[in-house]
């Protein structure tokens, strides 16, 4: 593809199909006064579906929406001081809801502070921590959960997929890196979907999802309830490590996709699926390329040059903006460039060594470089 | 009712299945008021109901269908306000605890069974003694 200028504006997203999977999947989860709020909220016209709804014991119930908090009260009006309280029956309320009165089967889940509810929206809880030695238990005493609402969207990487396959169009190792809630998930489940049926020039491939926390395809019943392509085999609530060992050794996988990789086990197994020739497509939280190539876990994967390409988000323009696609190691951005565009040119995204042999990475401004030819750079 | 919490202990403890599902896989091993406790339980919670509301539904059920002792009542009712909420360690100590006290309960009256038993018998011969003494 040709003519992608940085950054990207994520694609609009089916309102409607967003309200309707908020209606059937998320609201179910909030006590009963919330959810009379929220319902009422959204039933109005001008009111988007929420990216988050925030309980906070003794503090107005909100909801986030294109990055910004608004507190509601029990009619769901939009106010600017006050709102409705959430009370700790609520919080215990929503509890029991989230939780289906099973906290014993979601230990492990607790552990790491979120639960994922039908249909992969995460839910993250703010308590007590219960400490074990030095290892975090469980939660207890909670006084907030957070509904952190998945949006699937179809389409999300088409604008970038060209970028990340090659000429026979098979993919490229990639990392997409952001902080959080900049739509990782969303963008790495439709590159699968991409993969896995064969769209944007990309050659159908066999792609293994291992899917830890069941957010990319939010499986219920072995079923995935977020499409994810027709080759894909997903590992449900697998831990990556495991998961990518038995899924190269089972499923014979072009594609090994997992989400939110950062712990060393991550990269031993990844290193053993590059090793084994298959490409991996992986998330993880940083603020940029550079931020997680220091990180111990995956920097030495980043910093090594396993990964070949990079998807840098953020939220400039909401979730799923893309602020750029960098090819690794040292190439520079995968845009189209002024012939008379400098390598070292600030306005241009090129990744580079600096002093102290430091990873440089210089992004593009909005409105620079209208690029028509691709950068070859050495 | 000991098994039929023996069975939950199992489901929820080492199947780790939610309360649901596990009430209804112990209610399949059980029978009597023990199994319509776990299956209207379990009804209850599939229809929205708080744990705690559906668990005493269930052992409301229990009550009618048998002659379930209050005591007893009361303690697996006691389960209502712990059941799914907290860890699996805990949810077993609950349950044995209250398995525990059910056979406590269940000891008692077998004293007590016993006593008023031999009392019975005692004032049986002391009446024929009695009886036997005026006709002489």
């Amino acid at each position: 593809m040709t003519g992608a200028a940085f950054p990207l504006r994520p694609p609009p997203v089916s309102e409607a199909y967003s309200r309707r999977r908020f209606e059937g999947e998320v609201l179910p989860y909030l006590p009963e006064g919330a959810r009379r709020a929220v319902w009422a909220y959204i039933s109005r016209g001008e009111s988007r579906v929420p990216e988050e709804v925030r309980l906070r014991v003794s503090r107005p119930l909100q909801v986030v929406v294109l990055a910004r908090d608004t507190a509601l009260d029990p009619s769901g009006n939009a106010v600017r001081d006050g709102g409705m309280l959430v009370g700790p029956g609520e919080i215990r309320r929503a509890m029991e809801l989230v939780t289906g009165s099973s906290v014993h089967a979601l230990e492990e889940q607790m552990r790491l502070g979120y639960i994922t509810i039908s249909g992969g929206h995460r839910v993250g809880l703010c308590g007590t921590a219960i400490v074990e030695g030095s290892v975090v238990r469980t939660f207890r005493d909670i006084s907030g959960i957070n509904y952190r609402v998945a949006k699937e969207s179809r389409g999300a990487a088409v604008q970038i997929l060209p970028m990340l396959i090659g000429d026979d169009g098979g993919a490229f190792n990639t990392i997409i890196v952001s902080p959080p809630g900049c739509g990782k998930t969303t963008l790495l489940r439709d590159i699968v979907r991409c993969l896995s049926d064969g769209e944007c020039g990309a050659r159908p491939s066999r792609v293994c999802l291992v899917d830890e926390r069941s957010e990319v395809a939010a499986c219920g019943g072995g079923i995935p309830r977020n499409y994810v392509g027709l080759r894909t085999d997903v590992l449900d609530a697998c831990p990556k490590a495991h998961g990518i060992m038995t899924g190269i050794r089972s499923l014979s996988p072009e594609v090994v996709a997992t989400d939110e990789i950062g712990r060393t086990e991550d990269s031993a197994a990844i290193f053993e699926a590059l090793a084994a020739g298959v490409k991996v497509v992986a998330t993880a939280h940083a603020r940029d390329v550079n931020d997680a190539a220091r990180r111990p876990g995956i920097g030495r994967i980043i910093g090594e040059g396993y990964f070949e390409r990079a998807v840098v988000l953020s939220r400039r323009f909401g979730p799923g903006t893309v602020e750029g696609v960098f090819e690794l190691p040292f190439r520079g951005v995968l845009c189209d460039v002024r012939e008379d565009c400098r390598s070292d040119d600030a306005g241009c995204g090129i990744l580079r060594r600096g002093a102290h042999d430091r990873l440089e990475l210089l992004f593009p401004r909005e409105g620079d470089c209208r690029h028509e030819e691709r950068p070859r750079l050495a | 009712m000991k098994s039929a919490l023996a069975l939950l202990e199992t489901e929820m403890c080492c199947s780790l299945q939610p309360l649901g599902p596990a009430l209804l896989n112990a209610a399949k091993g059980c029978r009597g008021p023990a199994a319509a406790l776990l299956r209207s339980a379990a009804s209850g919670l599939g229809n929205g109901l708080p744990a705690s509301d559906a668990w005493q539904l269930g052992v409301e059920e229990a009550m009618r269908e048998s002659s379930l002792a209050r005591a007893d009542a009361d303690v697996v009712a006691s389960l209502g306000t712990v059941l799914g909420a907290s860890p699996a360690g805990d949810q077993r100590r609950h349950l044995r605890s209250a398995v525990e006290r059910l056979s406590v309960q269940e000891s008692e009256a077998r004293d007590r069974q016993s006593t008023v038993g031999r009392l019975w018998g005692y004032a049986g011969v002391f009446s024929a003694l009695a009886l036997a003494t005026l006709l002489l």
